[in-house]
């Protein structure tokens, strides 16, 4: 069991995650200058969403659902190791060899669950005194640089892409939250909602402040738009470069999914799962991520959407099966 | 033991990075570039980092390089010395129109695509000889990317023209299809100096703005302190607020910098100091906007508020207030 501390701190970083390089970027590509109402509008979804994860965590997975919830576990891992390496390829280590990247990452990942006591936990624990001292600088940081003239808040008329922005927003919000099922019983509905609420709104503060910052052209132009509104922070004209601390945040949120996600595949899945799961995510970066830039424009157009699809598919087949048990 | 062992394994990997001596980088403070018969011709200014005591070196270095394409040319510069360029401190762009009626997005996107590149860069376009304005100022021991970017810090202060250095939100605007402006710069018999802001669309200059239009531009655009003088009377303005509607409505702070007419202690005095300010800026401004409807530019995005835009008539309502008048008594 963990204490509701470290629900809420790994919830913190868990809602985040997903959106680095991934999410922000296709939910812009979707629905334009309407993103800040799809957000609204995910998260609506993702209360909804969320409220049937806790009501239906109750009870025990067949087997069916448990290896399905397997291949959500996958995705997710597969979209936050992508986002991580190529941010770090991106912005951090462009020069540097691939596995020279790579293998420290995989190491420590290895390192991390060969913990006891879920130790990941109490990692979010720490972690958290720095990232959120990162995000209220960031916040400070991109309020001070904000123009008016490029807030935007659209309804648009393109339904058909709001409604897949705001799916995107929803489940990769609530997608991560399957790995904390064990524990959310131990709260009541109304926290883990509220919760929920509560992370929604700061990924759509940060939106909303990268738009303020970049404006809608600029989004456009750019693959990381979160990274890019953080390297127009100047304060005073002397504070400035701290873009690469600050986008420290986004790899910890990113790093946080991986370890909490291989952590419950360890301790819920038999024991050479997660073994393989760590093979699999390795050879995926070595096969086709290293070598091929096709493969990652697919992963990132269809990773979101595999998501949506399984955690749709999950959650209808958990709620029949419940249905049957009653 | 294990966590001894994951930790020696970590400083193999760690040890390996990449790395430049700073010796070894060649720091690119200004590019200039033309484009002609399908050929690109680029100048990099490099700094010199060396020091020698008993002899006086040149402060910095131009190199130059062309080719059928923007690489092309820079590659060709980097056969010719033994550093390797550095361009995240560039501050300064220089382009030929040439490079306009090209295709000025070619560049914007071979220096925006690389995380090495520095996107805080100010953009000017030329008419003038390149090679002319990259080295104008080896003659003075000059850094001619430095001396621009001074000439420009001075310039915001006597706010004729202020190149804006948020490079990337010009290629947006551009990219968009948007109106966007780019200061100038052009060399006279001896030196070079800075030209008016140049209004463009695509590819295309659809206006050069002189110095009382600028003015405004910078007031209305930047929200940028400009002066104004009129009636024995010198005063700072900053718009504090607009309101583009059917009808333009903006407001004012002002400063009283001199002044040899007015009594500053009369309210009456102060009164018809703000009545002849709002009176002055209203006209100019009404030019200014006339101005940009006659030549089809909507800056302040107005074409989709009102469908006749060429020819509408805008109602501009200025206000203002003094709200420093000096340290003199009145």
């Amino acid at each position: 069991m963990i204490k509701n501390s470290e629900y809420y701190t790994s919830s913190f970083f868990l809602s985040r995650g997903l959106f680095l390089g991934i999410g922000y970027k296709l939910m812009f590509n979707e629905s334009g200058k309407s993103i800040l109402f799809s957000s609204l509008l995910g998260m609506i979804i993702g209360i909804f969403l969320i409220k049937s994860i806790y009501n239906l965590s109750k009870f025990k997975d067949n087997l069916l659902l448990k290896y399905l919830k397997l291949f959500i576990l996958i995705f997710i891992l597969l979209t936050s190791i992508l986002s991580i390496t190529s941010y770090i390829i991106s912005f951090y280590l462009f020069d540097s060899n691939f596995y020279l990247i790579i293998i420290p990452l995989f190491l420590l990942l290895i390192y991390s669950t060969g913990l006891k006591n879920n130790a990941e936990f109490k990692t979010a624990n720490i972690l958290i005194v720095l990232r959120i001292l990162i995000f209220i600088l960031v916040i400070l940081g991109l309020l001070v640089n904000i123009k008016t003239k490029f807030f935007i808040f659209n309804i648009g008329n393109n339904y058909t892409n709001i409604i897949k922005s705001s799916l995107i927003f929803a489940f990769l919000t609530v997608a991560p939250y399957l790995t904390l099922t064990n524990y959310m019983n131990n709260i009541s509905s109304k926290k883990v909602i509220i919760n929920y609420i509560i992370n929604a709104l700061l990924v759509i503060l940060l939106l909303a402040l990268i738009i303020s910052v970049l404006g809608i052209d600029l989004i456009s132009l750019y693959r990381y738009p979160e990274y890019m509104a953080l390297k127009k922070i100047s304060i005073l004209d002397f504070i400035n470069n701290y873009e690469n601390i600050f986008s420290i945040g986004y790899l910890l949120d990113n790093f946080m999914i991986l370890i909490i996600t291989l952590n419950y595949i360890k301790k819920n899945y038999k024991k050479p799962t997660v073994a393989f799961i760590i093979l699999l995510l390795f050879l995926y970066l070595i096969c086709f991520i290293k070598f091929n830039m096709k493969y990652v424009i697919i992963s990132y157009n269809y990773l979101p959407y595999m998501i949506i699809i399984f955690l749709s598919i999950y959650l209808l087949f958990k709620y029949l099966s419940t249905r049957h048990q009653d | 033991m294990k966590k001894i062992i994951i930790l020696i394994l970590f400083i193999i990997p760690l040890c390996g990075c990449d790395f430049e001596e700073l010796n070894n980088l060649g720091i690119v403070t200004g590019l200039y570039i033309n484009y002609e018969a399908g050929n690109y011709e680029t100048y990099v200014e490099i700094i010199n980092d060396k020091v020698n005591e008993y002899k006086v070196l040149p402060v910095s270095y131009i190199y130059e390089g062309d080719g059928k394409t923007l690489g092309e040319s820079i590659n060709n510069i980097r056969n010719k010395i033994n550093k390797d360029l550095y361009f995240n401190h560039l501050e300064l762009l220089v382009l030929n129109y040439n490079v306009l009626y090209n295709d000025i997005n070619v560049i914007n996107d071979y220096l925006l695509r690389s995380p090495l590149i520095s996107n805080h860069i100010v953009t000017l376009l030329t008419n003038s000889d390149i090679s002319k304005i990259a080295s104008s100022q080896s003659k003075n021991n000059n850094v001619t990317s430095s001396f621009i970017i001074s000439l420009i810090k001075i310039n915001k202060k006597i706010n004729t023209l202020i190149p804006s250095d948020d490079y990337d939100f010009k290629i947006a605007e551009l990219k968009s299809k948007k109106f966007t402006s780019i200061g100038s710069i052009e060399i006279g018999s001896e030196n070079i100096y800075l030209d008016n802001t140049l209004i463009i669309n695509d590819h295309e200059i659809l206006l050069k703005l002189n110095n009382e239009d600028s003015i405004i531009y910078n007031s209305l655009i930047n929200k940028s302190t400009i002066t104004i003088t009129f009636d024995g009377i010198e005063l700072k303005a900053k718009l504090n607020s607009i309101e583009f509607d059917k009808d333009i409505s903006a407001k004012y702070s002002l400063e009283v910098i001199s002044n040899t007419k007015y009594d500053l202690d009369d309210v009456n005095s102060l009164n018809k100091i703000t009545i002849l300010f709002n009176e002055k800026m209203k006209l100019n401004i009404k030019n200014f906007i006339k101005k940009l409807q006659s030549n089809n530019i909507d800056l302040f995005s107005l074409k989709e508020k009102i469908s006749s835009y060429k020819d509408y008539d805008f109602n501009i309502e200025v206000n203002s207030k003094i709200t420093k008048k000096g340290e003199l008594v009145s």
